[in-house]
């Protein structure tokens, strides 16, 4: 955020892997290939608005407003209070803070805050909705392996046997 | 005296609290087990705004779960003099017909007036599957024609056959309690499977749609 304040002496030497992530030096014909960068995620302003196909290699932030697909292989996407995405979303987690219009499809980990709105169907091995939040639409999370131990065993359960008889009619 | 009566009330309140915590329902653990067979994967509408933690429980079963928040209808205004008919407000689930193997009504036919009771349970049957299931649950309280303000309660599955019901943060809502033949009327052409009559006076009903129409 400040680095501006700093010292020039005070920055590390910049790697090639650190300088190719900047979307400036990216374009630099000497880097061909982009690498995910680290530290902070990257962010889209609450004043920027993108129509079309957003891609990326890194983690990212959108607190500003997104019409078409976003798409974050293996990487994460946070939705920030003021996001407003009307697209589909294709990464591997995601949290919502804001609105999300579409379906999300995650390779790991879908979660809705209490301040979070999705309409559209979810297709994520984890899906966590917290109290709070608003949801419409359909949860597939069939990727992940069926855990026949969990619940009660339904062996247990004879179909056959009426259960009326502990009914209460009146 | 104060302890004694502080104590008196925490445990009424802790009694309360673990007879309204979870109970036996074998009307879902039958369902559940004819749904939730190997190799398919199920379609389970689930119509309780406070119950996403059930969802999230059936679609980690391998269900595919759609929330739907289901509104109540109000009752249906009396007819004005000289008013031929009275306009009933839509009652309108909006997923396709015969799309779900179970339907989780959850409470939601207590906060139902009577005479909008059939066409409750008919937008239910439209959306289910012939052969499919219904849960509902409803307070076992005495019939009165009054309804009284209530919130609609919390439900959690904790295992296919155990429910937990908590106090939900909605707002209050008419509740009215209805006898099991006019639950069982209303849902006709539906089945009733069977009645089960909780611990902490909820009744579960589970209900199949005909395979053939009647």
């Amino acid at each position: 955020m400040s680095l501006w304040q700093k010292p020039e002496h005070d920055q590390p030497a910049p790697s090639e892997s650190r300088s190719s992530s900047s979307s400036s030096s990216s374009s630099a014909p000497s880097a061909p290939h982009r690498e995910p960068r680290s530290g902070p995620p990257a962010t889209i302003g609450q004043s920027v608005q993108i129509e079309g196909e957003l891609t990326g290699q890194e983690d990212l932030i959108i607190d500003g407003k997104i019409d078409g697909k976003v798409v974050l292989e293996g990487h994460h996407l946070t939705v920030g209070p003021n996001g407003r995405i009307h697209a589909e979303v294709h990464a591997k987690s995601v949290q919502v803070n804001g609105e999300v219009s579409g379906n999300i499809v995650a390779d790991d980990k879908v979660e809705i805050s209490p301040s979070g709105s999705v309409i559209g169907d979810i297709t994520a091995p984890r899906v966590a909705l917290a109290d709070g939040s608003s949801f419409k639409g359909s949860i597939d999370m069939t990727n992940k392996p069926r855990n026949s131990s969990s619940g009660s065993s339904p062996s247990s359960v004879n179909r056959d046997v009426p259960m009326a008889a502990g009914a209460a009619k009146r | 005296m104060r302890w004694l009566q502080s104590g008196q009330a925490l445990a009424h309140d802790v009694s309360v609290i673990f007879a309204e915590n979870e109970q036996s329902c074998p009307g879902m653990a039958r369902a559940l087990k004819r749904i939730l067979q190997p190799g398919s994967q199920p379609e389970v509408l689930d119509l309780g705004q406070f119950s996403r933690s059930a969802a999230l429980y059936l679609a980690s079963r391998g269900a595919r779960v759609a929330i739907e928040d289901f509104e109540p209808p109000p009752p249906t205004p009396r007819l004005k003099p000289g008013a031929k008919s009275v306009d009933k407000p839509a009652i309108k689930i909006s997923q396709p017909d015969r799309k779900f193997d179970l339907v989780l009504g959850w409470e939601h036919v207590d906060f139902v007036p009577p005479d909008r009771l059939a066409d409750v349970t008919a937008e239910l049957s439209r959306v289910m599957l012939p052969g499919a299931w219904l849960i509902l649950f409803a307070e076992d309280r005495p019939v009165a024609r009054e309804s009284r303000p209530d919130h609609q309660w919390c439900y959690r599955l904790t295992a296919d056959d155990r429910v937990v019901r908590s106090p939900g943060a909605g707002p209050e809502r008419p509740r009215w309690p209805h006898a099991n033949r006019a639950i069982e009327r209303a849902l006709s052409p539906l089945r009733v499977q069977s009645i089960q009559l909780q611990r902490n006076r909820i009744r579960e009903f589970l209900v199949q749609k005909p395979e053939t129409p009647s």
